[in-house]
């Protein structure tokens, strides 16, 4: 049901005539867990796909088969468009990075970046040289005699990525690679991490838990759910056109509205009605029951209103939205709901809101944060274009 | 989860607990009780006849218990004695198997009571050429003869060695197992052998040609008899008894004596009493019957040894197959005691090649 | 085994933080030290002193001490050539049971197969025989009529001498140390972290590489270990030898016993004990500073689990490596389950499994048969139960209190085994008499037997506990579990394993134990191994090799529950983790 079989192929903004990687129908069993289940996926050249996912549903384990460290049940693993399934990983040129690190303890960092080079018999001038070029390039030229326990997360981090780029391979594979870091350091390292990734223009395939990153970085973003690919897109693409809820959820924040097709109508129940037509990519709806999503800064709440102007509770305004601060000539849904909390973020704020008994989430900007805070626990209104509701296809 | 931690903790009290109350049962049973007599001896000795000697020496004197502590060899069990009289005293009041050639030292060392001869009226039944000990300290109470011992399915009749040099030859490479003298008394008699045939330094150049016919020299007389039985070599430095001790467990009698020129090196076992014994009238009492007939009598198949009291009968097939040679070899216990070390060194370094 | 799941940038730096005692924790160090040091002193370092200090008399008996002695035994070439070729013996033994031990470890450590907790308890057993059965199970084994030259015979139509040459005395010792080094190999390999060798690969090294590069230096303190402790048994050996190489092959060992036991030469007896005791602790100084410059920085991030043995074309030369070692393990031991059951009349009976349980038929006097058999069970019990408390509070301290390696603190830890035990039989007897006369004679064999068993705790229990997370237990105590509880609910359970295994191998040692045994016991005391030398004194040989089955059978049994009762803990605490 949810599968996308090819759904990467079709849906790949760059051209994958040629692709740096390209996996079909992998699967892969533990057991009785099916943790790789039937993924195809290409991945053009220079590109950074990212997949993310709930922990065990299997991103760890296709990176894995990727590299050649474990062996798919069924399916095929190309690089560059030659067949890698039967080789052992040291023959399949790709650089891995562990969430761990995984460095060597017993040597030294250059002794860990170097290893790669020896392996692939570069000679010895030419190795120190790259060491040294690798390491100015992640900023620790300096710490070369270091052993890794000596080093911060950060500084192991960068080592671990400079010891797999080294071999210049034709594949980057990154573990969770950021995982192990403090928040702070984190979102530094993935900028760095990007923009080394763009400059020397390497196929990499990141995996990691943690939807923002992939979001912040990737040129595209794979979910995955159940060792089943769920959607492949452009960050954007996910966000905006999420596929289904399992992706609506995991990527960003969002609020969910049960309506029922009926007609040339959707009925959002005590939200009220609107036209099919009205909502984007609704048109051809069958009747039954659907799911609409809202993104929190599509949400528009009137902070302003006079504290006597109260509205009547549980009235649907469909139709003719009218609140205040929203533009008169909108369409859309209106409702009256109690500030819970607001969590304050700086240029965005998060306000936790009560409407019709379900918890909601809005995106305030700036000073707006301080307003909402100061209403917590009063009522205001809320509205929602229609046209920023998401159609959910799959439930 | 919080309840647990008490029981926990009571487990590993009560663990506690059990060790500490282990050991404090442990402690010395009352003093008090049946008098005792501690016997030292050697292991085969223990395993051996020893049992019997206990009931019997019981009967006849109730109230008295025997106790036999074997610590391993003749010799581990006079060590031990020796060491513990250094270290302030020991519970041994009678050590049973001194050889001959250990008396000495062990005199030296003050570990035996001289004897009151009248008190041990059996010592006239033995022959006075075994009554070795012109000093009085011990009382001979078995004798044996170390030999080598063939087996008759590898070897005819007209092959056998019949000199202790004929065992040099070149057809009889690798056929013989050795034990060694440091470690094993049935060991030592032979090398004393050689040093009696050959005389001193004779014996090593004799060794040196003996080399190329040993296929091992082992620790123990156990380990070189089951690579004997096993078939690794056809013959072995043992005792004289073999044949009679084959037939008697296994039935068997193809292990057979070689006596080489009627010759065979004599082995007496003595008892003594031990120095600073509270019991030495007991203990005279002991060593009296350890020489009567009744356990004599068990010498032969408990300890596959020869009687010394002339007037027990042993069994037939003992008779007829445990040799006595015609010509006994022995060498003086002193001469033995002023060269021993030297000795077994020489021959040590010979035997590792480090000469 | 016990995976914890640290941040790898804050692995236990040796010496790194919390340096500060605090002067509660000194106290408390003190006391956890108390055990270990009692027993050592009163049962180890005082007896051994009494018998090697007759090496410094200038005379027998004079109150004059001299190093006259000592010079006159390094001068002399036989002596070096003794200990020459002690330690060569000992280097290839120890050497051999690295080959042995590693691929065994291995198969421990990332392999599952049916019959493992049977397979790892049977490879155990070894440790445990009385070196006179051993070599009785060699003769039928690799004898020039035994069941290995049997076998090349009708392959191959040719035979090689095994016994009575070098091979013999070393094949033996790999039989006895194998089995330690695989065991201290596994643990080393189950806390390697997988994503090293990964990276390797992915790196671009082939599988030999990975293993030079990756897998080598991170099993490297566990193979240390083994070897130095197969080094240091097979340094000190001496029945073995005798038996299955013969006199050719003196070790230093046999010239003590000789000196001590048949020339009672004790002077200088012990001055060559203490020169072997010297040049053993040395072996031992080194191969624990070398050990200490690797601290154990493979720690895993992520479980090994081992996978199934398959039947797969590359788990083929593993499948050949458990052949070999079945055979080169189970055969001799086989061999003397065979000999004890063959009648001297032809043909099979268990007469000789009659004779040895019946009370009637006693060799022992004062012991039977089944009561020489409690013996030994209770004494190993208590004696590992010595050993485990004052082992695992020495390594408590040194690894949380002190929290860096104190290598020579460590090698008199290791002493016990590294000193002749002919030397500390007499020393024993001695003190016995003397100084330690109040300590009641039940306990004696078992304290005697806790202190050779002791450095055993050590080597086994360290690793585990450092492989236990100091967090984890601060992060008891921030949630108000007092020192105490912490440890008893976090620190033991996950080093239970590691418990249990230390304690079947001290029991091991214990029931195995002679020397100290013979020198020690009165007549009830008599332990099983002893009663098998009884019996081969008394030449009822299939009774001797009854009762060596029955040891075996015995300890194998307690290593297997010990192995079973682990492999529940360990799913116990699986299931906790992973849930």
């Amino acid at each position: 049901m949810h599968k996308l079989p090819g759904a990467a192929a079709q849906q790949a903004p760059n051209s994958l005539e040629r692709p740096g990687l390209e996996v079909r129908g992998l699967c892969k069993r533990f057991g009785a867990v099916m943790a790789v289940d039937g993924v195809s996926l290409a991945v053009a050249e220079g590109e950074l796909l990212a997949v993310v996912g709930p922990s065990g549903c299997g991103k760890t384990t296709l990176l894995r088969l990727i590299a050649g460290l474990e062996q798919p049940d069924s399916g095929r693993v190309l690089i560059q468009g030659h067949d890698v399934t039967g080789l052992p990983p040291e023959r399949r040129d790709v650089g891995f990075v562990f969430q761990q690190f995984a460095l060597f303890p017993n040597m030294s960092v250059a002794a860990n970046v170097e290893y790669g080079l020896k392996r692939k018999g570069v000679p010895g001038p030419e190795r120190a040289q790259r060491v040294q070029e690798m390491l100015d390039m992640v900023g620790l030229g300096s710490l070369a005699r270091r052993r890794p326990d000596q080093l911060s997360a950060g500084q192991q981090q960068r080592v671990a990525l400079a010891r797999a780029l080294a071999p210049r391979p034709k594949t980057l594979l990154l573990d969770e690679p950021l995982s192990a870091l403090d928040a702070a350091i984190r979102v530094r390292l993935r900028e760095e991490l990007r923009e080394t990734q763009r400059r020397l223009g390497i196929t990499t395939v990141l995996v990691t838990h943690d939807q923002e990153e992939a979001l912040a970085i990737a040129d595209r973003v794979v979910v995955m759910n159940a060792g089943r690919l769920e959607q492949v897109g452009t960050p954007w693409e996910l966000y905006d056109r999420p596929q289904t809820r399992f992706v609506a959820s995991f990527i960003g924040r969002g609020n969910f509205l049960s309506g029922q097709v009926q007609g040339n109508a959707i009925d959002f129940g005590p939200w009220g009605r609107v036209a099919k037509t009205a909502v984007p990519g609704a048109a051809g709806l069958p009747d039954g029951p659907v799911t609409a999503l809202v993104r929190p800064e599509a949400v528009t709440l009137a902070l302003d209103t006079p504290p006597g102007g109260s509205p009547s509770a549980g009235e649907g305004l469909a139709g003719s939205g009218a609140a205040g601060g929203v533009g008169a000539h909108e369409v859309g849904l209106a409702a009256a709901a109690v500030v819970v909390d607001v969590s304050f973020g700086g240029e965005r704020s998060l306000v936790k809101l009560a409407v019709h008994g379900s918890p909601w989430i809005a995106a305030v900007f700036g000073a707006a944060g301080r307003r909402a805070a100061s209403l917590t626990g009063q009522a205001v209104f809320l509205f929602v274009p229609v046209t920023a509701l998401r159609i959910l296809p799959s439930g | 989860m919080r309840r647990k931690g008490l029981r926990d903790r009571l487990v590993l009290v009560a663990a506690l607990a059990a060790v500490l109350t282990a050991a404090a049962l442990g402690a010395p049973a009352s003093a008090q009780g049946p008098q005792r007599l501690v016997v030292y001896t050697y292991d085969s000795f223990a395993a051996g006849p020893a049992q019997a000697i206990k009931d019997g020496f019981e009967a006849l004197h109730p109230g008295v218990e025997v106790v036999f502590i074997a610590p391993g060899s003749a010799g581990e069990a006079l060590a031990r004695v020796i060491a513990e009289l250094a270290a302030g005293g020991t519970d041994a009041d009678v050590l049973v198997g001194i050889s001959d050639t250990q008396l000495p030292r062990a005199i030296d060392r003050g570990v035996f009571l001289k004897l009151d001869r009248s008190l041990l009226p059996n010592l006239a039944k033995v022959p006075a050429q075994l009554d070795f000990d012109d000093t009085g300290h011990v009382v001979p109470f078995d004798h044996g003869y170390v030999t080598i011992i063939y087996d008759s399915r590898v070897l005819s009749t007209d092959d056998l060695p019949q000199s202790l040099e004929e065992l040099t030859d070149p057809r009889f490479r690798g056929k013989l197992i050795a034990i060694d003298p440091r470690t094993s008394s049935v060991g030592h008699a032979f090398l004393m052998w050689t040093i009696a045939e050959y005389g001193d330094p004779g014996y090593l150049q004799f060794w040196e040609r003996l080399l190329p016919s040993l296929l091992t020299v082992t620790g123990g007389w156990s380990a070189a008899y089951s690579q004997y039985e096993a078939g690794e070599a056809p013959m072995m430095v043992s005792y004289s008894t073999d044949t009679a001790a084959g037939i008697y467990y296994a039935d068997s009698d193809h292990s057979r004596i070689l006596t080489p020129n009627g010759q065979a090196y004599q082995q007496i076992e003595a008892a003594g009493i031990v120095a600073g014994t509270d019991v030495p009238e007991l203990a005279h009492r002991f060593l009296d019957y350890l020489l009567s007939e009744e356990v004599q009598s068990l010498i032969p198949t408990a300890n596959w040894m020869f009687p010394v009291n002339a007037h027990t009968p042993v069994p037939d097939f003992f008779a007829e197959y445990a040799v006595i040679p015609d010509n006994p070899v022995r060498l003086d216990p002193r001469l033995i005691e002023e060269n021993e070390q030297r000795w077994l060194r020489e021959w040590a370094r010979l035997i590792t090649g480090q000469r | 085994m016990v995976h914890d799941t640290r941040h790898i940038a804050s692995i236990m730096k040796p010496g790194a933080g919390g340096s500060t005692v605090g002067r509660r924790n000194r106290w408390l160090a003190l006391l956890l030290l108390l055990p270990a040091a009692v027993l050592l002193l009163f049962f180890f370092y005082l007896p051994v002193a009494t018998a090697l200090l007759e090496g410094f008399r200038e005379a027998p008996g004079s109150a004059s001490l001299s190093l006259r002695r000592f010079v006159s035994l390094l001068a002399d070439p036989y002596i070096l050539s003794l200990l020459r070729f002690t330690a060569w013996q000992a280097f290839l033994s120890a050497a051999l049971s690295v080959v042995i031990g590693i691929p065994l470890g291995y198969l421990l450590a990332n392999r599952s197969f049916p019959g493992k907790s049977i397979v790892t308890s049977l490879v155990m057993v070894p440790f445990v025989m009385p070196a006179i059965t051993v070599a009785l199970g060699f003769l039928v084994m690799y004898g020039t009529n035994g069941w290995f030259n049997e076998g090349l015979a009708s392959l191959f139509g040719f035979k090689v001498r095994v016994l009575n040459t070098l091979w013999a005395i070393v094949v033996a010792h790999a039989f006895y140390n194998g089995p330690l080094v695989a065991r201290m190999t596994q643990g080393a390999w189950e806390r390697l972290d997988p994503a090293l060798e990964e990276s390797a690969r992915t790196l671009g090294a082939r599988p030999l590489a990975v293993w030079r590069d990756v897998t080598l230096p991170a099993i490297a303190p566990g193979v240390v270990s083994g070897a130095v402790l197969a080094f240091i048994y097979c340094f000190m050996s001496f029945p073995i030898v005798l038996s299955l190489g013969g006199a050719r092959f003196s070790t230093l060992e046999v010239e003590i016993f000789t000196l001590m036991r048949v020339l009672l030469d004790y002077e200088t007896a012990a001055a060559l004990a203490a020169v072997q005791a010297v040049v053993s602790l040395l072996f031992a100084y080194v191969f624990l500073r070398l050990e200490g410059r690797a601290p154990s920085l493979f720690a895993s991030a992520r479980a090994r689990r081992p996978r199934p043995l398959g039947g797969k074309a590359r788990d083929g030369w593993l499948w050949v490596c458990l052949a070999v070692l079945l055979v080169f393990f189970g055969g001799p031991m086989l061999s003397i389950v065979v000999d004890s059951v063959r009648d001297p009349a032809g043909g099979v009976s268990l007469r000789a499994y009659e004779r040895i349980v019946s009370e009637g038929h006693d060799f022992h006097l004062g012991a039977s048969p089944l009561r020489t058999i409690q013996n030994s069970l209770r004494y190993g019990a208590i004696a590992a139960a010595i050993a485990l408390f004052a082992g695992a509070c020495f390594v408590y301290t040194t690894v949380r209190f002190v929290r860096r390696r104190l290598p020579f603190l460590e090698t008199l830890s290791l002493a016990p085994i590294a000193v002749s035990s002919v030397a500390l039989a007499y020393g024993l007897s001695v003190a016995f008499r003397g100084p330690l006369s109040l300590v009641p004679q039940d306990v004696r064999i078992p304290l005697v037997h806790g202190v050779l068993a002791f450095p055993f705790v050590v080597r086994a229990f360290r690793p585990v506990l450092e492989g236990v997370d100091a967090r984890l237990i601060e992060a008891a105590r921030t949630l108000g579990a007092g020192r105490w509880r912490a440890f008893v609910d976090v620190e033991l359970p996950m080093a239970a394993t590691g418990l249990l295994v230390a304690f079947a191998l001290c029991f091991g040692l214990s029931v195995s134990e002679t020397t100290a045994t013979l020198m020690l016991a009165r007549p009830e005391q008599v332990t099983m191994p002893v009663s098998v030398y009884r019996f081969l004194a008394a030449r009822d040989f299939s009774a001797a090799s009854a009762m060596a089955v029955l040891l075996m059978a015995v300890t194998g049994g307690v290593f297997l529950l010990a192995e079973l009762l682990a492999a529940w803990v360990r799913r116990r605490q699986g299931g906790k983790t992973d849930a």
